[in-house]
């Protein structure tokens, strides 16, 4: 039925079966929809934070979404600028990715603000000293250029290509994409780490205060170093996952593996300089503010214990660091995919702890720990992104040639 | 073809023109103004200040009265009223959202037909009122006319109780109050009826007997100021009570004890101060009266390991605190429960009031002060009818005068009791002057059921409480901002004080001050009420009061500043309507009993034929209803400042600042030790069925360290059923499970504790 | 790390509030007068103390002995007008500044509700509007026309009653004066209380009561490890309070005791 809008020479499922697909996600998206309405309709009386918790699991998606997203301006960065030739190869698929990453990241905050509608205010008085300027002034512009280097992929459908202008206004814009990498990882390298500064400069909460360099503290390095070493895992992860959905190849699996050893790289030198952070913190920072790290956890087993730490650091940080460096196991699939998947579980608990478990530790010596647990609304709308993402990505993968090698590696 | 160059100048050509064309700053300038949302800002207008006296406690602290045009939009303390200078408590500061609050006010008179409420205009209220009472009283059933005066003391009290004495009912009753056993006490052990004041400013050791002086006790504003006093005086503060109030945290010192033995373990001092010889010789020599007798009882039946077993008391605490509270300079040991509000018994007050007497601390600084008011004094004589005579000489519905309880002033629970079992006749209208005892009495629901019985209720308001709402008639009575009201000497004040508020605003709603109805209906019921209330309004009662002040030339005026009287009497009620009188230097009243001293056995006791022990201070275990076996547990009462306990309710503000450990959501917490809730295998918040021999409730567990075990602490001023929504359904009402235990010599009944189970749910 | 330049104010006024914990009972009318003062709504259910608004709280804390040796102490908390104020550096939309005299403002209109500056002001002093504001029927008849009320969405905080301190400049300047008189700018809190246990006052001012109480051996400020300089000082002889008022390491202990 929608067979003119395929890409020529490639095999999708019947047109049945997909909307069918589609349709189940499309519900997942409706309940998020729903969500965000009473959100918006009725306030922010719909989620379970309160004033203690005034960041929670919506600030934690977006910073865990933004740093998986990451591996689209670092795999542009590293197939433009530093021209590694065959990450073309997957380049629209992280594209992709990153895309919907960031502008899930943008819907999640516009449910997040308590008054959206003057969200445009950060823009319209900005202070220059907040972390959280920097970073909607970098993730929206970012956005934008996502959009555009999303752009020519989109007009590569076969029957816009029929246009005479899509055309060569497609094929102009491919010409200028190295500009667009360029400014894209200007943009991602800053917001990412103001990202890491949002929590980092607090020095009224000691559990995510860090010290730095110039005008930032360590979090912002840490933050872009952690989010480039995850990025490719999750582009990895979503081509791999597409594979399986599809029962079809679509990247050859050395690319795969170039993912994979760049973010093994990566991460062994984020696991270096974030020990060097961790201990610095326990046995410097802390101190300066009168606490010991075992009064920032509840006990090792506490809802906010030490085993978060032991978790970020250990088991999905120096474990996947070592599957994915070293190249006898990358080269098995089984290893290469549950390396990237740690990984990227990894950083999503770094976010969470400084994102959520921040907020439970008592300011006070007096005062209690404090549980969150989001609402129902709040998951929905969180979840609703990832949805949406996969509607993307299978609407993606059908009518558009995201993936150079498939045809090669499907005969 | 499109080149690099058009391309370029498409991209950049369209985005400058995006942003310089209107359209995107328009957007934005509309979605401003879209995203700020409307809300309200109370219009500005002229700003001017007038002064009232807050009248939500018998404290009646000096105000500054803030308003915009004609709203009132905030109080503050007034610096020169001697009462509060300048502080507020948070019922005062309350005062703006109670007199606004509409849901809570009665805003028409209401007449209530077939179970449907109508409002009606004054006149035809006022109609039906004077009509049914001069029926009465025409019937010569004066005595079938109830009156409950919820003001205690004071000027409306005085006018209530002259206008029932010219209507010809002996049925006047109070609301029950501490102040009954405090007023008996004083009357049998100094044969003073006048005011009693305790100077605790200038006593450097304040033994509190179960006094919450913090959460409201006396004037609440004034406990604070004391508390505050006594860290620069260095006084010291030892509180008995059998839980950690605020009070009791804030204190020197605490001395947990067994609930209701308090009259032992002020024996128990007693003892070792008589024993120790370091009682005031020259006092108990020269001013008292039977202290041999006194202290032959108190040695033999109150050594401290006697008292220790009783009270729970450590027997070296009682030794030391004994001598301290002795060789103190002005030690003063004070009594009544919670606020002021919870009775202890008559033998109670007796003993811990010997104490004062052992130490000579009566009528002089830093003790406790006695006088009498002008304000209770001035009334002219009054000529009764002979239908007011042999109507007043009828038996009282609550047994008060019968042989039985010969020194009981009001039983309303006995009058409820009564009422539903076989009353002596049957009572025809009740009035109820500002109270509300269809939620304050001990065992309401047994008073609702007795109101149930009566034909004529009529209800006196401001509020709409659970009283009003089972009256025939709500009469709606103005807020204190809104009326001429005048002040007498607050509770506990150690000399005395007359003040006039004058309307600060004019009356929101179609009210009458209660003063004004009892005058006008007076006139239309018979000569002999209208002889007896011969004044045209209640303004014109004060009026008088403050001349007869004015006459003695005795005091000072506080207004703008403290000043003496002045020349001409107008000066003076211009002054005083802006302020308050005072007179430190007030006479006080010696001991007025038959040998002239103070009486440690009353002489007037003889006349009740008692043993002699009975007439001695002593103590007596109440009597709490129910087996061990199946209550083997004890429910107190306590009270906090954030809860008020009567007529007038908690407003909105003080809810909103009510401990998390106190309620939730709806559901009230109770006080248990961990060790009992250990017993009962209960954990914090765990949903239990608390039961007396009275009622039960579902309530919550608050584990609390500041309790002793085996009891369980209940607030006072919860489980309403009527105001608004931010009082109503919260809560249990705890007089619902405390119901009332009796003291038999003075039919007084106390609702501090009663016998309690838990049964986890 | 160098925080952002210290606010220092003008010249000739900071203002500071004093509390005197040893002499505070935990009344509560300095929480009513400012919930009165400042149009602060008022929910049918504020039992849940995460989600109620107030701009002052009373912490109560204890001295952890046991019963009946247990003492209690209160800590009425206003926001602390800290010098470096962490809020109105994070605040991405200025919606919140340091002011010459020491008040940190907050303007409700310009503020969009992203809630950084909750979640770094230690002391919570900020809480959000999670409803429409509400309020007791008729009750908006009383409203103080100073202050506006607040939307929903939006982060509000004590501001040291600043619309008196506007009343209080307006009527000095009508007089030809600009430095105010100490008395002459009050907040309702501190002009409740009924103990006398909140001053006032203008530090610039060398004669001024707080002036003389900051001095005090036994001054000391919420949290000051944390680097906020909070502008609100509290006074008691109590160890025991002291000691949680700020995190301790024992190290640091043995010094604190020693001195
Ligand atoms: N100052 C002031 N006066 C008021 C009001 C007010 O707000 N302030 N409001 C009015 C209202 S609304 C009320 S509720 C009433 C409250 O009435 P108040 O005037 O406050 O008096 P009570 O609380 O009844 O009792 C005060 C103390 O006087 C002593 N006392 C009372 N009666 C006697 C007595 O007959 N003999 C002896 N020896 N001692 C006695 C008791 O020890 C008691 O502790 O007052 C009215 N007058
Ligand atoms: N037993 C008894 N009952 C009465 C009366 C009486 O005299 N005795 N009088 C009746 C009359 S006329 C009236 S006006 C009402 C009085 O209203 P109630 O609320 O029943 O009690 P009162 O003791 O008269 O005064 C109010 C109480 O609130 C306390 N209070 C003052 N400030 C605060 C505060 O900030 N917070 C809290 N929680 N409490 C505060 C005072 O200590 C006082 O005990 O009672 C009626 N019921
Ligand atoms: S103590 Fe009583 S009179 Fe004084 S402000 Fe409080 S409620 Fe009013
Ligand atoms: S207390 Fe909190 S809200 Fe107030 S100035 Fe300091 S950081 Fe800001
Ligand atoms: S919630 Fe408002 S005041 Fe707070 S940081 Fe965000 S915009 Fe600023
Ligand atoms: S200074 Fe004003 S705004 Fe701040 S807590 Fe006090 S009354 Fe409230
Ligand atoms: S009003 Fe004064 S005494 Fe009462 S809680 Fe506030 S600071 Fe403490
Ligand atoms: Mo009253």
């Amino acid at each position: 039925m929608d067979a003119a809008l395929i890409p020529p020479g490639v095999k999708r499922c019947g047109f049945k079966k997909f909307i069918i697909w589609v349709s189940f996600w499309g519900l997942v998206v409706l309940w998020g929809l729903y969500g965000l309405a009473l959100c918006w309709g009725k306030g922010l009386n719909q989620t379970n934070m309160n004033n203690y918790y005034g960041f929670a699991l919506w600030i934690w998606a977006d910073l865990g979404v933004i740093a998986l997203g990451a591996g689209a301006f670092f795999s542009g960065f590293l197939r433009y600028i530093v021209g590694i030739d065959k990450l073309k190869n997957i380049i629209n698929m992280a594209v992709v990715v990153g895309w919907l990453c960031y502008g899930s990241a943008l819907l999640i905050l516009a449910i997040d603000v308590g008054q959206p509608l003057r969200a445009w205010h950060i823009f319209w008085y900005p202070n220059v000293h907040s972390m959280l300027t920097e970073v909607a002034f970098c993730i929206s512009t970012y956005f934008l250029v996502l959009c555009i280097e999303y752009l020519p992929l989109v007009l590569e459908n076969i029957q816009l290509q029929k246009n005479k202008f899509i055309h060569i206004f497609s094929h102009n814009l491919h010409e200028y994409m190295v500009i667009f990498a360029a400014v894209g990882t200007f943009l991602s390298f800053f917001h990412q780490g103001s990202l890491g500064g949002v929590p980092g400069v607090l020095y009224s909460r000691p559990f995510t205060f860090r010290e730095g360099f110039f005008v930032w503290p360590w979090t912002f390095f840490l933050f872009i170093l952690s989010a480039i070493a995850a990025g490719p895992s999750f582009t990895l992860l979503c081509t791999w996952i597409l594979q399986k959905v599809t029962k079809r190849k679509l990247v050859k699996y050395d690319v795969l593996e170039l993912l994979g050893k760049i973010s093994g790289i990566l991460l062994c030198v984020y696991l270096v300089f974030k020990s060097w952070d961790t201990l610095y913190w326990a046995t410097y920072i802390l101190p300066q503010k009168g606490m010991t790290i075992t009064e920032l956890y509840q006990g090792w087993f506490g809802p906010y214990g030490m085993w978060w730490l032991v978790a970020e650091l250990g088991i999905f940080g120096i474990v996947p660091a070592l599957i994915l460096i070293c190249p006898a196991l990358r080269k098995k699939e089984f290893w290469l995919i549950l390396g990237a998947f740690f990984n990227c579980i990894g950083i999503l608990i770094n976010r969470f702890v400084f994102t959520v478990v921040a907020w439970g530790i008592p300011t006070y010596p007096f005062d209690k720990w404090v549980l969150y647990s989001p609402s129902w609304q709040e998951v929905a709308t969180t979840v609703m992104p990832v949805a949406l993402g996969v509607i993307v990505v299978s609407l993606s993968y059908r009518y558009l040639p995201v993936f150079p090698q498939e045809r090669e590696l499907n005969p | 073809m499109l080149t690099r160059r058009e391309f370029l100048q498409f991209v950049v050509g369209g985005a400058l023109g995006a942003v310089f064309s209107p359209l995107p700053w328009r957007i934005a300038d509309e979605m401003v103004l879209f995203s700020q949302r409307w809300t309200y800002q109370a219009p500005d207008g002229e700003e001017s200040w007038t002064k009232a006296l807050c009248q939500l406690c018998p404290g009646g602290c000096g105000l500054r009265v803030r308003k915009i045009d004609n709203r009132v939009v905030s109080v503050k303390g007034d610096l020169v009223n001697p009462i509060n200078q300048g502080g507020l408590c948070p019922l005062g500061a309350s005062s703006v959202q109670l007199l606004y609050g509409e849901k809570r006010r009665v805003r028409k008179p209401l007449k209530q037909e077939n179970g449907r409420w109508k409002e009606i205009e004054w006149d035809e209220a006022l109609d039906i009122l004077a009509q049914k009472l001069r029926e009465f009283r025409e019937k010569r059933e004066s005595y079938t006319l109830a009156c409950i005066d919820g003001y205690g003391r004071g000027l409306m009290s005085d006018l209530i109780k002259r206008f029932c004495q010219s209507y010809g009912t002996p049925n006047y009753l109070k609301m029950p109050s501490a102040d009954d056993a405090s007023s008996l006490a004083m009357e049998l052990m100094q044969g003073h009826k006048g005011h009693v004041g305790f100077d605790l400013e200038n006593a450097d050791y304040i033994l509190s007997f179960g006094s919450q002086l913090l959460e409201g006790w006396s004037v609440p504003v004034r406990m604070q100021r004391v508390y505050a006093n006594s860290l620069k005086t260095k006084a010291k503060i030892v509180q008995i009570e059998p839980r950690l109030s605020d009070t009791a945290a804030k204190a020197h010192e605490l001395l947990p004890i067994k609930p209701g033995t308090e009259a032992a373990l002020a024996l128990g001092f007693a003892h070792i101060i008589i024993k120790e010889g370091i009682y005031n010789q020259d006092f108990v020599s020269n001013s008292t009266h039977s202290f041999d007798t006194f202290k032959e009882l108190v040695l033999k039946e109150y050594s401290p390991k006697a008292v220790a077993n009783i009270t729970g008391v450590n027997i070296n605490d009682i030794k030391r605190i004994a001598k301290e509270f002795a060789q103190a300079k002005s030690p003063l040991a004070i009594w009544e429960k919670g606020k002021g509000n919870i009775p202890c018994g008559l033998y109670e007050v007796m003993a811990i009031h010997a104490l004062n007497a052992l130490v000579g601390n009566i009528n002089k600084k830093g003790g406790v002060i006695c006088f009498n008011e002008i304000a209770e004094t001035w009334w002219p004589e009054l000529n009764l009818d002979t239908t007011a005579t042999e109507s007043l000489k009828m038996d009282r519905i609550d047994q008060v005068r019968s042989k039985k309880y010969s020194l009981a002033t009001s039983m309303l629970h006995q009058f409820a009791f009564n009422l539903t079992t076989e009353p002596k006749y049957p009572i025809n209208a009740l009035l109820i002057f500002e109270a509300n005892p269809c939620y304050a009495a001990s065992q309401p629901d047994l008073f609702v059921k007795a109101v149930k019985k009566i034909p004529f209720v009529v209800v006196f308001s401001t509020f709409w409480t659970e009283t009003a709402q089972q009256a025939n008639l709500v009469l709606p009575t103005p807020f204190y901002l809104e009326t001429w009201n005048g002040i007498t000497t607050p509770k506990g004040w150690p000399y005395p004080i007359f003040g006039v508020s004058k309307p600060a605003t004019q009356n929101l709603y179609d009210t009458k001050h209660p003063g004004d109805i009892i005058l006008t209906i007076s006139k239309k019921i018979s000569d002999n009420t209208a002889q007896a209330l011969p004044w045209g309004s209640f303004k014109e009662i004060l009026k008088t009061v403050a001349k007869k002040i004015y006459d003695t030339g005795e005091g000072k005026l506080a207004s703008s500043q403290v000043s003496a009287l002045p020349r001409d009497f107008n000066t003076m009620w211009e002054k005083l309507s802006q302020g308050v009188w005072f007179n430190p230097e007030v006479k006080k009243v010696g001991f007025q009993t038959k040998t002239g001293k103070f009486e440690f056995l009353p002489s007037k006791f003889s006349a009740l034929y008692l043993s002699q022990k009975a007439s001695l201070p002593h103590y007596e275990a109440w009597e709490l209803e129910g087996s061990l076996e199946e209550y083997p547990l004890t429910l107190i009462s306590y009270e906090t400042l954030m809860l008020t306990g009567g007529y007038i309710a908690s407003s909105p503000y003080m809810m909103k600042a009510l401990p998390p450990t106190l309620l939730k959501k709806n559901d009230l917490l109770v006080e248990i030790h961990p060790e009992t809730a250990a017993k009962y295998k209960l954990a914090e918040g765990d949903k239990v069925r608390l039961k007396t021999p009275f009622g039960e409730a579902k309530v919550r567990a608050h584990i609390f360290e500041g309790i002793m075990p085996g009891l369980i602490a209940m607030p006072l001023g919860l489980g309403h059923s009527a105001y608004d929504e931010y009082l109503a359904g919260k809560g249990v009402n705890a007089h619902r499970l405390l119901g009332y235990t009796e003291e038999k010599i003075s039919g007084i009944a106390t609702w501090a504790m009663a016998k309690a189970n838990l049964v986890k749910i | 790390m160098e925080h952002n330049h210290e606010h220092q104010g003008s010249h000739a006024e900071k203002y500071v509030m004093v509390i005197d914990i040893d002499k505070c009972t935990g009344c509560g009318a300095c929480a009513i007068a400012c919930s009165q003062e400042n149009n602060i709504p008022v929910r049918t259910d504020e039992t849940d103390k995460y989600l109620s608004l107030n701009w002052l709280v009373i912490y109560r804390i204890t001295n952890g002995e046991p019963f009946p040796k247990t003492k209690v102490a209160y800590i009425p908390r206003p926001c602390m007008h800290c010098d470096h104020a962490i809020c109105v550096h994070v605040c991405p939309a200025m919606a919140t500044d340091k002011d010459a005299k020491g008040v940190v403002s907050q303007i409700y209109p310009r503020c969009f509700g992203c809630r950084y500056c909750m979640a770094a002001c230690p002391y919570h002093a900020r809480v959000f509007n999670w409803w429409d504001p509400k309020y007791p029927e008729g009750t908006e008849r009383g409203f103080n026309p100073d202050v506006s009320t607040r939307m929903r969405g939006v982060v509000e905080k004590c501001n040291f009653c600043n619309h008196r301190y506007q009343r209080a400049r307006d009527k000095a300047i009508t007089e030809g004066r600009v430095i105010l008189k100490e008395g002459e700018y009050v907040p309702a809190c501190v002009e409740a209380c009924p103990t006398k246990a909140m001053y006032f006052g203008n530090i610039k001012d060398p004669e001024s009561k707080v002036a003389k109480l900051i001095k005090s051996p036994y001054a000391f400020r919420l949290l000051e490890k944390y680097g906020t300089h909070p502008s609100v000082y509290y006074l008691s002889k109590h160890e025991w309070v002291k000691r949680q008022t700020d995190w301790y390491l024992e190290t640091q202990n043995k010094k604190q005791s020693h001195e």
